[in-house]
Formats: structure tokens, sequence, C-alpha cells
């Protein structure tokens, strides 16, 4: 029997696939294609053909057989009927031998007839319905099924007959009645074969008949049945038992929903649905298909609205996103940019990886939610970025100032928002392969906002918080120009600060990215930062290692290193490694830059000075002498050449060595004769000529000194002095009384000094033979001493006295050479006024109260009066005496001479009792020998020594 | 102090003469005893190089050839100095040639050797009276007259000291009175100062109590 109840049905074989269907069901057409299989068990076999003749063959034998005959006829009937479908088959036509179902027609009508009672009367209407159905006969097969359900309602064939009744019914646009055949179906308690086909058509009937709400519950009674779920990418998932026309039934049916659906309120109806009937697993479907109708529809919004109906409904359903990326592709399908962007937007806000969403929901298991998520994060922060940097134009009634306020306004709103997006996809996604360019385009959208402060931040997270990557050379300079510019708008107090980060950040950016084309830039002004904040030390070590560069940078680039280097060092007080590397900076300078050589070479010159410096403070003379002068060889022309050899020839000095600095001071006076140093260099020579014993020299340095206006008085005073001494050191008697003389003129207020000047000059006088002048001298002195009143010292007292006492010397010697003549009254009264004068003299001299002046004076006392005595015995005799006269004479003579030898012993004993009080002197010794000779007896005694001395005692 | 005119001829005599002694005294055989000039009697031997160098020079200071003399001397006192008449006499002879300084070193040296060589101390009271340090050459001849009592020639010099240079005639006398009666001939010279300086004093005293 199965093969026989196997029904191959082609589309104009069936109700719903004829060709009249109406032409407003669009959606309907697109069932004409879909192959309906009820059951396909078995083929019809060749081997029926002898069977049925067989039959034949027996229902002629047993025709009248109540019990064989109608069997044998149904029998027949059905091989008849089965040739016939087997030619039908086979020939795949629709006219084919008609005549064939003839046979089986006539075979069940007469059975029917023959046999009305038949037991089996209710296959036999079955058969012949087929038969009729197969003919082509569909009224006459329609009206033996409603026969056989309604004489036979209990049959095992109602099913099927009332399965094929509601599809010619439906065939028929009878879609109550259909509705009412697919009906008992549905309704039965235990779903059978046709079930699922008559939900399926029961809710097609329904809808066909505008029972859009009623078909509701077939449709989805059938997908209850066969969907568990949805896949992740939006697929079905159908249960194990569902065959694959069933799946068909079920998208066709998904179809039909979405059409019901859009009938009634759209999403809305959807809603109302399940929320009277509860939710489904598979909703989603719902929303999807209906939302993909309206799209095919062109209706978008309405699209949208379905989509959204979902995720409003589920919002951390795992499909929502899916639905949320459906909005944004039918928004961009109805040429809605701004509806996509904000799409986009809510997609981000809604699924964001810190959203709740992922609270519920494992993003390995929705890689496609994750791409989108960063998909639209990209999108959304290059849409903003791009319109930031090409700013639509402010179409509005408002003037320009407003507009380009707004305009501004726009922008900065777009950057922000830019950022904002590619702030997101960085937290949601940190370790992307594309994470650093991102990250490098957040620092870009920052930079152009004018946001430094951050976009410093985001640079330097670009340039060194990823693992290596093409942009972060260029994110780490760029680093560098956002600190510069966000410097420029930070009050004072917080400048330090901040360019202190700057400075750590380029000598990070150079050590990470030697190789960058703006390293050495960046380490040239990092260099001369720290240079102009007098940090010299990081100033020479970043320099160092632009000069140390394998390819040496810009010219431009290693003359600044170089300076920072040598600036650094000299203001260091490394005034060698100053030097060094200002050679460094001379051998890269242009040689027409006239400037800067100058400029190089005055710190060359100060570097090496320096370092005569240092070593001069730290006792090492020899050393300093060394650099002192090397700065003449170094830069002859230098202004610190001159401080510099006058201090080599000051540290000679001080070494003692004043060979070698008077030829540098010679040369120093020679190169520089309008030096304000020239006065201490005649001191120096001066002191070197003295200490190497070229007194002349020496005194020429001090008459200088003397001549120099610029000096002060004192200074010219002893200077001229001092010459003079040198004179007489050098034997230059005629230099030494020249220079005397102006001490004498020059100085008349220095008592002390002129008085001496004067006795030397005496003494020169006395050597050069000039008796007068020596007298003029000594006249002099005494007059001055006399003139000085309370400024007399014993010195001036002492020459003074010395003075006069010299000055009474003429006159004692004219004294002692006047002999007296006859006649003796004229001599003798000569001799007496000549006495008289100089024992004056001698008395002034003794009244100095110096004592060798005293002794010396009393010793001429008495000295005068012995010669006086002597002078008188041994005067000339008167011619004209006889020799009692003479006699006579000799004894008045004798008698006058006495008294003065008396007056002499008397002088000189006074002079000689000096020696108990202490004084003892030449003068006074001499007194002793003058006592010695006029009084013998008691001054003639003299010391007596061992003769001779045993060696033994 | 003139002992002698200096003259060529008297030197040349007196060098051979001073040789012909010492060839004498010295000769082949033992040295003989040399005894002080104060009498001492006990016998030590002087090496008798040391002798003759010493009369060598003696004989030249007699003469004046003091540069002679300190020839002789000056190592003589080096080499031995344990006999302090040496040095003084070395002392003497820079004297007379007026190494004056050298003369009182030679002799501080000595002395502080020989403290009680009376000689020695002596020669430095003549030094310093020399030079006019009159409390040092007093100091000196007190501490010869004190080393020995009867050194007659401290006596004398210290008298004069006092007689001319610190006008303590007095004392001065009490000195030359020792002197006179030390020395075993009477001193006629000393005899009349000892006259002198006794009226002197006799007439200031007579002054003094004419004026009381």
């Amino acid at each position: 029997m199965n093969s026989l109840t196997t029904l191959l049905v082609f589309s104009w074989l069936w109700p719903f696939g004829g060709g009249d269907v109406d032409d407003d069901d669009a959606t309907i057409k697109a069932l004409e294609r879909t192959e309906v299989v009820i059951d396909s068990e078995q083929s019809i076999e060749n081997a029926s053909e002898l069977a049925r003749q067989n039959y034949q063959l027996f229902l002629d034998l047993v025709g009248d057989d109540p019990n064989l005959g109608p069997e044998a006829m149904r029998r027949l009937a059905d091989l008849e009927l089965e040739a016939s479908e087997a030619e039908t088959l086979s020939d795949n036509l629709q006219n084919v031998m008609l005549s064939s179902y003839d046979g089986a027609v006539d075979l069940y009508e007469q059975l029917l007839e023959r046999y009305p009672n038949y037991e089996r009367n209710d296959l036999v209407l079955y058969q012949l319905a087929r038969a009729y159905e197969s003919s082509g006969e569909i009224d006459a097969a329609l009206a033996t099924l409603e026969r056989l359900v309604a004489e036979y309602p209990e049959t095992i064939h109602r099913s099927e007959a009332e399965f094929r009744r509601g599809e010619m019914l439906f065939i028929n646009r009878r879609y109550a009645d259909a509705e009412d055949a697919y009906r008992f179906l549905t309704d039965a308690e235990t779903p059978g074969d046709f079930y699922l086909q008559s939900l399926y058509k029961l809710g097609w009937s329904q809808f066909k008949i505008a029972a859009h709400e009623d078909s509701l519950d077939p449709f989805f009674r059938l997908l209850d049945l066969r969907l568990i779920d949805s896949d992740p990418l939006g697929g079905l998932l159908f249960t194990e038992d569902t065959r694959r026309a069933e799946r068909e039934l079920i998208q066709d049916t998904l179809r039909v929903l979405s059409i019901t659906f859009s009938y009634m309120d759209g999403p809305e109806s959807i809603d109302a649905f399940l929320d009277a009937e509860g939710e489904r697993q598979y909703a989603h479907l719902i929303y999807k298909n209906l939302g993909d109708l309206y799209v095919q529809k062109e209706r978008y919004e309405d699209a949208t609205k379905s989509y959204q109906a979902f995720v409003a409904r589920n919002p951390v359903h795992p499909r929502s996103p899916l639905l949320e990326l459906d909005v944004i592709e039918a928004f961009k399908l109805a040429g809605f940019p701004t509806r996509v962007l904000g799409a986009k937007e809510t997609f981000v806000e809604h699924y964001g990886m810190d959203t709740p969403f992922w609270s519920t929901n494992d993003a390995a298991a929705l890689p496609e939610v994750v791409g989108a998520l960063k998909v639209n994060l990209t999108d959304l922060a290059q849409f903003y970025h791009s319109r930031a940097q090409n700013p639509e134009a402010i179409v509005a009634d408002i003037d320009e100032t407003e507009k380009a306020l707004r305009r501004d306004q726009q922008i900065q709103e777009d950057y922000t928002a830019a950022a904002r997006w590619y702030r997101k996809y960085l937290n949601y996604f940190p370790g992307q392969a594309d994470s650093a360019g991102t990250n490098f385009l957040l620092a870009e959208i920052l930079f152009e906002s004018g946001s430094f402060n951050e976009a410093t931040d985001e640079y330097e997270r670009t340039a060194y918080d990823y693992p290596s990557h093409p942009q972060a050379a260029e994110a780490g300079y760029a680093a560098l120009l956002s600190y510069r510019e966000h410097e420029k708008t930070l009050p004072a107090e917080a400048v330090a600060n901040w360019h202190e980060r700057s400075l750590s950040s380029a000598l990070r950016f150079a050590g990470s990215f030697p190789e960058h084309p703006e390293t050495a830039a960046v380490l040239t002004s990092t260099a001369e930062d720290f240079f102009s904040q007098g940090r010299f030390e990081q100033a020479i070590d970043v320099a160092d290692d632009v000069t140390a560069m394998l390819v040496e940078p810009k010219p431009e680039l290693t003359l600044a290193a170089w300076t920072v280097v040598a600036h650094s060092n000299f203001d260091l007080a490394r005034f060698s490694d100053a030097e060094e590397a200002y050679y460094q900076l001379q051998a890269r300078l242009p040689l027409d830059d006239q400037t800067r050589q100058e400029e190089v070479r005055e710190r060359i010159a100060a570097s090496i000075y320096k370092q005569g410096e240092l070593a001069r403070d730290s006792g090492d003379l020899e050393t300093a002498v060394g650099h002192f002068l090397r700065v003449a060889q170094a830069v002859p022309n230098s202004p610190v050449r001159e401080t510099a050899e006058y201090d080599a020839a000051a540290a000679l000095i001080t070494m003692g060595q004043w060979a070698r600095a008077t030829p540098v001071l010679e040369a120093f006076r020679q190169n520089y004769p309008d030096s304000s140093l020239a006065e201490d260099v005649s001191r120096s020579l001066a002191t070197g000529y003295l200490e190497t014993g070229d007194s002349m020299r020496a005194a020429g340095e001090f008459e200088r000194i003397a001549d120099d206006e610029a000096m002060s008085v004192a200074e010219r005073e002893e200077a001229l002095w001092t010459a003079a001494e040198l004179y007489q050191t050098a034997g230059m008697r005629t230099e030494e009384r020249s220079a005397l003389e102006r001490v004498v003129a020059r100085y008349p207020a220095s008592f002390d000094q002129t008085l001496e000047a004067r006795m030397r000059l005496a003494d020169i006088a006395q050597l050069d033979a000039d008796i007068a002048g020596r007298m003029r001298w000594l006249e002099d002195i005494v007059a001055t001493d006399a003139a000085a009143g309370a400024a007399r010292t014993d010195r001036s007292r002492y020459l003074a006295a010395t003075a006069t006492l010299e000055l009474t010397e003429p006159k004692r010697l004219s004294f002692v050479a006047l002999k007296l003549t006859a006649p003796l009254k004229a001599s003798l009264e000569r001799k007496r006024e000549l006495m008289e004068q100089t024992l004056a003299a001698y008395g002034k001299a003794a009244d100095y109260g110096v004592a060798e002046v005293t002794t010396a004076s009393t010793f001429r006392i008495g000295q005068m009066y012995q010669q006086f005595s002597r002078d008188l015995m041994d005067s000339e005799r008167p011619a004209d005496l006889d020799a009692d006269a003479l006699e006579q004479y000799d004894i008045l003579l004798e008698e006058q001479a006495f008294p003065f030898e008396e007056q002499a012993i008397e002088v000189f004993e006074a002079n000689a009792a000096r020696a108990a009080d202490g004084v003892f002197d030449v003068w006074v010794e001499q007194s002793f020998d003058a006592l010695a000779t006029l009084m013998p007896a008691r001054y003639a005694k003299s010391e007596r020594s061992g003769e001779s001395l045993a060696l033994l005692n | 102090m003139r002992y002698l005119t200096d003259t060529f001829l008297q030197r040349l005599f007196a060098v051979v003469l001073c040789s012909a002694i010492a060839a004498c005294a010295g000769g082949p055989g033992p040295q003989r005893d040399v005894t002080s000039d104060s009498g001492n009697a006990e016998a030590v031997a002087i090496p008798q190089a040391i002798a003759n160098d010493y009369a060598n020079a003696q004989t030249l200071l007699s003469v004046e050839d003091y540069a002679g003399a300190v020839q002789i001397l000056e190592p003589l006192a080096q080499s031995a100095p344990e006999y302090p008449a040496i040095a003084t006499t070395l002392a003497i002879a820079w004297r007379q040639m007026e190494r004056s300084d050298d003369a009182l070193a030679m002799l501080q040296s000595t002395l502080a050797v020989h403290d009680g060589y009376a000689p020695g101390w002596n020669e430095v009271g003549i030094l310093h009276r020399e030079a006019g340090r009159f409390a040092d050459a007093e100091a000196a001849y007190l501490k010869a007259v004190t080393v020995n009592p009867d050194y007659a020639l401290a006596h004398f010099n210290l008298g004069i000291l006092l007689d001319l240079y610190l006008a303590q005639h007095s004392r001065a006398l009490e000195h030359y009175e020792r002197y006179q009666a030390l020395v075993p001939d009477e001193d006629k010279q000393v005899k009349r100062w000892i006259a002198d300086i006794s009226r002197r004093i006799e007439r200031t005293a007579r002054a003094a109590s004419v004026s009381q």
C-alpha cells in the first residue's frame, strides 16, 4: 500500500502550485518552485504488470464469488492504478493514457456499486479518489474524499483524506474549507504524518483569508516544534529529526510570518505576540526576518525599528549586536549617513567591551561582534577625525563671526569625539596589532585639537608602550613637539616640572630611536637646554652623544654640541676639557664666520688662562706659568694674553725665578706699553732686577715708578729713595746723587728721608772730593734740623751734631795750621780768635747731647788747649832778643802756655771720667792717651798679660 | 804693650834661637818633666811635640810675630785642648792682631772647661776693658783672683781698671797693694801709683770733709 500512497506532485498538480494564483500575492509565488515530498519510500515495480494480468484472469474466473470477487477487483484496480501511475511517472506527461486511469476508476466504481457493504470500501473510496486525481478529475476526487470522510469518519485513511481534501480546497481557493480540513489534523490529539504540513497550510489558509493574527498560532507552533535555537551567525538550528523539506518549510514559515507581521503593526505586533504567548528562543529570527523584509521593500526606517525592537527586549542577547549591525546596514542602504553614524555610536555604546553585554557573553564566542565593534570604533574615530580636519561649511542664517565660532566649536567637538572613540578602541583592544597605530591617531587628534598635554601622553604611549612598530619613532618625536606646545600654555609656576619631563622624554627618544633623522637635533637641543639651566654635567653627557655619533650630524648640530661641551666644561672649571672642546669647535666653524671664530679664539685663550689660574691656586706655579705663557702661542692676539703674561711673570716671581720672570715682564712692557698693569710691571721688574742682582736696571725701574704720576706720592718717594740706594749699590754715584737731590727737592715734608738724603749727598760729595759740596750739605743738615722744631728726632740731632762737628773741623785745622809768628801779638790774636770760634763751634756740637759728638768735641777742645799751649811754646821768637831777654821771653811764654795745658788736662780728664759712666768711645780712649802723655805718672798705665804661660800650672 | 821692635832680623834670630832650645830640650830619649809657673811639683808627662810647638810659639810671640805664633798655636789648641795655656796664648796673639772676638771666643770655650785657669780670666778682663765693657772686665779679673788669689797680674789689671776707668780709687789701691805684695820684687812704678792714688784719696776725703 505504501507504494500506492506515494505521490509525486508536480507544481501543476497541487492547488497552490496553480498558475492562476493572484498576482498581488507576490510573495506566494516564491512557493512555485517548492517541492513538497510527502512519501517516497518505494518506487513502482515493473513486476506489477504481470500481477495485474493475473488478477484480470482471476477476476474473470471468480467474478461471482462474494468473497473473492471484490477483493480481486480491488487488487486489480489498484494494479491498474499503479500501472497508470507508473506510466505517468515514466513518461512525465500530463495526458498520458488517461484511459488507463479510467480502467481503475471503472473497477472501483464497479466495486462500490457491486459490493456496497464491502468492508474495505473506505480503501476503495480512497483509491478511487486517487485515481480521479491522477486522471485530472479533481472535483471527482474531492467529492470522493468528502464521501470517504463522511461515510467512514473512523477510517485509517481519514488523516490523509483530510489533508488531500485540504490541499484540493486550498488549490480551489476555498481557504476557509481548507482551514477546516487542516484544523482536523492540527487539532488531533496525536500529531500524525501530516501535522507539520497541516500547521503550515493552516497558517497559510488563515493568511489567505487575512486572518493574520490567527495564522500566527499555527506558524509559531510549527516553529516551536522544529526550531530549538539559532546559531551565532544567525542561521537556523533545527532539531535533529527535521528533514530537509521541513527545513525549507520552516524557512518559508518564517517568511510568511514576516509578511504577516508587516501586515500587522510590524515589530510591535511581534512584541505583543511574544508578550502574550511567551518569549521564543528564536525570536531574533522573527524580528530580523521582518527587518529584512522591510529592507527588501526599501522600508528602511521600519526595518531598523524591527531590528531595534528585539534589541530593546533583549539587550544582552548574543544576537542583539548582529541586529544592530543590520540597523547600520539598513541606514547605509537607505543612504542616511547621519543615521549610520548614530547607529554605529549606539552599537559601540551597547557593545563596548565595558558594557553589561559582555558580562553575560563571551567575546571569544562572538568574534563577529568584537570585529564589528572594532570596525565601528575605527569608523567613528576616523569619521570625526576626518571631519575635524575637513570641517563642513556652516549653513545657517547667521553672520560670519558666528559661523566661524560654530565651526570652531564643531571642529573641537569632532576632535573630542574622535579622541573618545580612539580611546575606547585602545581601552577595549589594548594588545592588538593595530593598537599602536590607533594610539598614534589618538595622539594626533589630541595634538591637532590643541590638547597638547594629553597628546604628549598618548604620543609617548605610542612610542614606548608597544612592541616595535613603524610609527614608534615618529610618535616619540611628536611627543617632544607636543611637550613644547603645551609648555607655551602653562603658567610660569608649572613650566619647570613640565619642562623637566620634556627633557627626560627627549633623552628617552634619543635612546630609543638613535637612527631617527631628528635624534641628533633633539639631543643637541636638550644639551643646550641643560646648559641654559646651568646643568652642565648633563649638558656635556648629552652633547657628547651628539659628537660621538657614528654618522656625523648636520654641521650646525655638531657645532652646537661642541659649543655646549666647551662652554659647560668651562663653567665647570674643567678648563683643559673646555680647551679641547673649543679646538673641536674651531675646526668646524666656517672660516668666514669671523665673529664666532673670534669668540672661540677668546674662549680658548680664557680656557688656557683659567688652567693657569687653577694650577696657581693649587700651588703648582710651574704648571701655571706654562699655561699662562701658552696663551700667547695659542691665541696671540687675545686680550687675555696681557693678563696671562703678567700672571706668568707674577708666578715666576713668587717662585723666586727672577731670571725667568724679568724677560717676561720686559716683553710684557714692550707688547703692552699702555697697560694698566704697567705700574705693577715696573714694580715687579724692579724687584726682579734686585733679586737677580741687577741693581742698575732695578734702579731704572724705581726711577720709572718715581716718575709715574699715576702712583701715590708715598710710592714715588719710596721708589726714588730705593733707586738712589740701588745706584749706590751699583756704584753709580752720579745717578745716585741725582736721585737723592730729587728726593730732597720733591719731598721736603719727609723730614727724616730728606735728612738722610742730605747726609748721603754729603758723603757722595766727599767721595767726589767735593769738599765744598759736602760742607754745603752738612750745613743744610744742621739748618734743616734746627728748623724742624718739634719734628726733630734723635736721628736728626745726631746728624746735625756730627755735621756740626765736621763743619768745625776746618776751623780747627786752620787753628792748628796757624803758626805763631813774630810779631806774636798779631798772629796770637788771630789764633786766639780762631780758637774761640772753634771752641764755640765744638761747644755747639756738644750741646746736641749726642754722646759720641760730645766726647769728640770734648776731646777736640782739650786737644786745642793742648795745641795752643804747645804753639805758644813753639812760637817764633823775636829776632832782636839777646840771650837773657830770650830766656825771660821763654819763661814768660811758659807761664802763658801752662794754664792752657792745665786746661787741656782738665778737659781730657773730664772726657776720660765718662768711662766710669759707661761712655767709652774712641774719643774717650784718645783722651786717656792724651792724658798718658800729659800726665804719664797717673795715666800711662797698661794692662799686662802673662808673658810666658807654662803649659802646666 | 810693646815688647820688642818687630824687625825681620829679630824674628829670624828668635826662630833660630827657639829651634836651638827646642833641640836641646827635646832630643832623643825620654821627655823631660815640666813644672807649672805656680810651682806645682807634680810631674806630668807632656808630649814632646806639643812642648816643642808651644815653645816655638812663645818665641815668635816674644819677637811680636803674632801671625807666626798663631799658625802654630791654632792647630795646637785644637789638638791639645787639655792645656789652657795654649788657648790663652793663642788669644793673646789674636788680641795683638786685633782679632779680639776670636780671642774672646777661644778663651770662653777654654775656660768653660778650665774654669780655674786664672791667666785665662785675666786675658778675658783685658779684652773686655779694651772694648769698654768695664763691668765684664771687672768680673773677669775678680774671677781670676777668686780662682787664684795669688795671681798678681789680675790684681794689677783690676787696679788699673778701678783706677782709670771706674774711678774707684780705694778699691784700686787695694789691688795695687795686693799686686805689690804678691810680686817677689817691689814694682817701683806701682809704688808710685800707690802713692799717687793714696794722695788723691786723701785729697778727696779732705775735700769731702770740707764740703760737709
